[in-house]
């Protein structure tokens, strides 16, 4: 075990740069899945109300909009106003405009409202058809002979009665995994794959140096038995990584995993494996820490955009997800979407899912088997010498 | 003597070609990357398109049916509807080809399978529905058939109570903004070449710097020039960066390209000084500094959205200050507000004074921290 001791201490000496990335990027995990509520995907209007007219009507219909909207306080100036909209931390801002009142008692509706508009969003449509509605019910009432007191507060009863809606359920994926915890592993592979490769890359390449790779070879010790020892080295690095972010994902969980949780556990342990693989093939083909940086931040970034983990799948595009499914991070959120109930789960599809990440595992294995016996025997070398 | 040093700078720059084709290669293959993921993610997540829905329709109600055709009509119509029995209904919506299924007697009620904006429209709809037949049954039981007319009469009219106030001319495709982090990450990643500067001119960290400690150059020209040379480089691959989102991507950066290219140019600045500055301070190893430089540039990029692009408005609202001095942060926002606000430049101009101060203070410090390390004190 001379070759795993070694490795070890390499890692030691280099303990600053692993403690470093790991350190950041738990920062980053932990602060993805603290703004899940701020980032996710939105399942109500969110508006701002700027009340210009300020009589007993106005106030009134803010107060429906506030019972039936998520109303935001914000600053009313443009710039505020267009920042909030551009970033979808609103989706509507409403003006009520001078005069309001009057115009409503007079039976009008032309003119009651003003919109800040930057994009016919989701959100926009479904608030301007409220208030639409609302205006049109005043209206309605005050044209039957209804006093507009009477009229604006059956107006408002209306638009608040609840409408029967029932939630269907054809799973029971979620109980134990809850979508907002489940964000947390959503977010893993990326946090993986950057942590692991940028700590544990920089130690593999110095021990595939030159110099340490010319006494090696002139030993007794046979490649597959060094390699295999690098790869022991790497595992034990990679599982304390994980335990560390199976701990912290535990204190978001608020205590010991429950039922689908485990599985999110076992489909983690084994993107962690393919991570770890992937990190000895990555060390055995590069040599230069530049190179490094460009392949984690690109292989990182760019396989997290288009395999679902920054941006659901339901929402790519069958094109992109057509390439994503080359990536091991599409499977691992594909089952990850299935445990906490955002897409259906079916038993057979999470079995296939976690085979083809193992599968990953044991392919990545082979090529970086092949490519270190190519790379490393003594021939080789020599001739690029 | 600036001049000779900052000619071999320059080869010694260009000669370290992983570094140089790493800061090419990474915008270009993130930006692909980019490109195809968000094809068509706007028009499907942000702007609104029809609603997919089954209708069970038991209670055979014409007047549903009428509402119902006059809603699927137009160019863009609000809903798409299938009629279908109870089983087939369920079943459409178990796979996810319609977003609700709903159902016709008293009231429409609707079953969805969760609680996103287009399961919202359809309930706004049933509730637009249920709504109009309540208001004509009060009315009527307030002022008899005649108001009950009255009414259902005034309900026909088309309500147009909401004027739209456009907010900008500019393009407000949302998905831009992860180019324009991009674009910050490409600048912040200019720190890398900021800190090859340290590596080149510090004993302890590489043969050249334990060289050029010796030498008679005065560290201060020795530095300049190097400074000088990585804004070069790193002004260079900014213009790569930008031309290739700009013109092989196609990417509408919402503004006058040239004064995009001013911005990026500032930004490569301010990511060198970054790195010069970041690896002016202690005496860690090349590597330590090297991750921590990455790490560091990684941290902003994350807090101005470069991963998650709201982000920056969880910082906005929670530490609106941080996002004032995040280089990251000031980068991504020069081309929001050069997008957005092209009428009015203050908030660009702002940005732009906020690079520079960060670039000079930056430098300064990195100055400050270097000229102290004699070959004697390393």
């Amino acid at each position: 075990m001379q070759v795993f001791k070694a490795f070890l201490k390499v890692l030691k000496k280099n303990s600053i740069t692993a403690i470093v990335f790991i350190g950041v990027f738990l920062l980053v995990a932990v602060m993805m899945s603290a703004n899940k509520a701020d980032v996710g995907v939105t399942v109500e209007v969110r508006m701002s109300v700027f009340d210009e007219d300020g009589t007993p009507e106005s106030e009134k219909l803010t107060e429906v909009l506030g019972k039936k909207f998520d109303i935001k306080d914000i600053r009313n100036d443009r710039e505020t106003i267009t920042d909030m909209l551009y970033y979808e931390s609103i989706g509507y801002a409403l003006v009520i405009n001078k005069g309001y009142s009057e115009k409503l008692a007079a039976g009008e509706t032309d003119g009651l409202f003003s919109a800040y508009h930057l994009h016919s969003s989701y959100e926009e449509v479904i608030a301007e058809q409220v208030v639409n509605d609302y205006a049109a019910a005043v209206s309605a009432y005050v044209s039957a002979g209804i006093p507009l007191s009477e009229a604006i507060d059956y107006a408002g009863n209306d638009l608040l009665t609840e409408t029967d809606v029932t939630i269907e359920r054809f799973d029971e994926g979620s109980k134990d995994y809850p979508s907002d915890f489940a964000a947390y592993f959503r977010y893993l592979p990326y946090i993986l794959i950057s942590a692991i490769l940028s700590a544990l890359c920089p130690v593999l390449m110095i021990m595939d140096r030159k110099d340490l790779r010319y006494r090696t070879n002139c030993s007794s010790i046979r490649q597959n038995s060094y390699t295999l020892q690098i790869f022991a080295g790497g595992a034990v690095f990679v599982l304390a990584v994980w335990l560390i972010f199976m701990g912290v994902g535990m204190y978001l969980y608020g205590g010991m995993f429950r039922g689908n949780a485990w599985t999110a556990v076992l489909n983690s342990a084994l993107f962690a494996l393919i991570t770890a693989v992937t990190a000895v093939l990555v060390a055995s083909s590069i040599s230069t820490q530049n190179i490094l940086t460009l392949i984690v931040q690109v292989l990182g970034l760019g396989s997290s955009f288009i395999c679902g983990i920054f941006v659901p799948q339901y929402a790519l595009s069958s094109g992109v997800l057509a390439v994503g499914r080359f990536f091991p991070a599409y499977w691992y959120v594909k089952l990850n979407d299935m445990l906490c109930g955002d897409t259906l789960y079916k038993s057979d599809e999470a079995a296939v899912c976690l085979l083809i990440e193992l599968g990953y595992a044991a392919a990545l294995l082979m090529i970086t088997l092949l490519i270190r016996k190519l790379r490393y025997s003594g021939a080789y070398m020599m001739s690029k010498a | 003597m600036f001049l000779h040093n900052f000619i071999y700078e320059l080869k010694t720059a260009i000669r370290t070609k992983d570094l140089v084709i790493w800061l090419i290669v990474f915008p270009i293959a993130l930006g692909a990357f980019f490109k195809v993921a968000f094809h068509g993610l706007y028009e499907k997540e942000t702007l609104f398109s029809t609603v997919d829905v089954a209708v069970v329709d038991e209670a055979d109600d014409s007047s549903f049916r009428a509402v119902a055709d006059n809603i699927t009509s137009g160019d863009e119509p609000l809903l798409n509807v299938s009629y279908a029995d109870r089983e087939k209904a369920m079943e459409l919506l178990k796979n996810g080809d319609v977003s609700g299924v709903i159902f016709t007697g008293n009231e429409l009620s609707l079953s969805v399978t969760g609680n996103g904006l287009d399961e919202e429209i359809l309930k706004t709809f049933v509730e637009q529905y249920n709504f109009r037949s309540r208001i004509i049954g009060k009315s009527a039981e307030c002022g008899g058939a005649e108001a009950a007319q009255k009414a259902a009469e005034a309900l026909t009219r088309e309500v147009t109570s909401v004027e739209r106030i456009p907010l900008t001319d500019g393009n407000t495709n949302n998905l831009i903004q992860y180019f324009y982090n991009l674009l910050g990450m490409v600048a912040m990643f200019g720190s890398t070449t900021g800190l090859h500067i340290t590596k080149v001119n510090q004993a302890n960290i590489s043969a050249l710097g334990a060289r050029k400690c010796c030498s008679p150059t005065p560290k201060s020209v020795s530095l300049a020039a190097s400074l000088t040379a990585s804004y070069l480089i790193q002004t260079v691959c900014m213009l790569l960066s930008v031309s290739f989102i700009a013109f092989i991507l196609r990417v509408d950066l919402g503004s006058s390209l040239s004064v995009v290219y001013f911005t990026s140019v500032l930004a490569g600045t301010v990511g060198v000084s970054l790195g010069f500055f970041l690896g002016s301070i202690g005496a860690l190893s090349e590597k330590a500094k090297e991750s921590i430089s990455v790490s560091v540039s990684l941290l902003l990029c994350f807090c101005s959205g470069l991963m998650i692009a709201n982000m920056r408005t969880v910082f906005d609202r929670k530490l609106p200050w941080f996002n004032r001095i995040n280089p990251a942060a000031v980068i991504s926002d020069s081309y929001y507000a050069l997008n957005i606000y092209s009428g009015d430049n203050s908030r660009y101009f702002r940005n732009i004074i906020t690079m520079a101060v960060i670039t000079v203070a930056f430098a300064l410090l990195g100055f400050a921290l270097t000229r102290r390390k004699k070959y004697a004190s390393l």
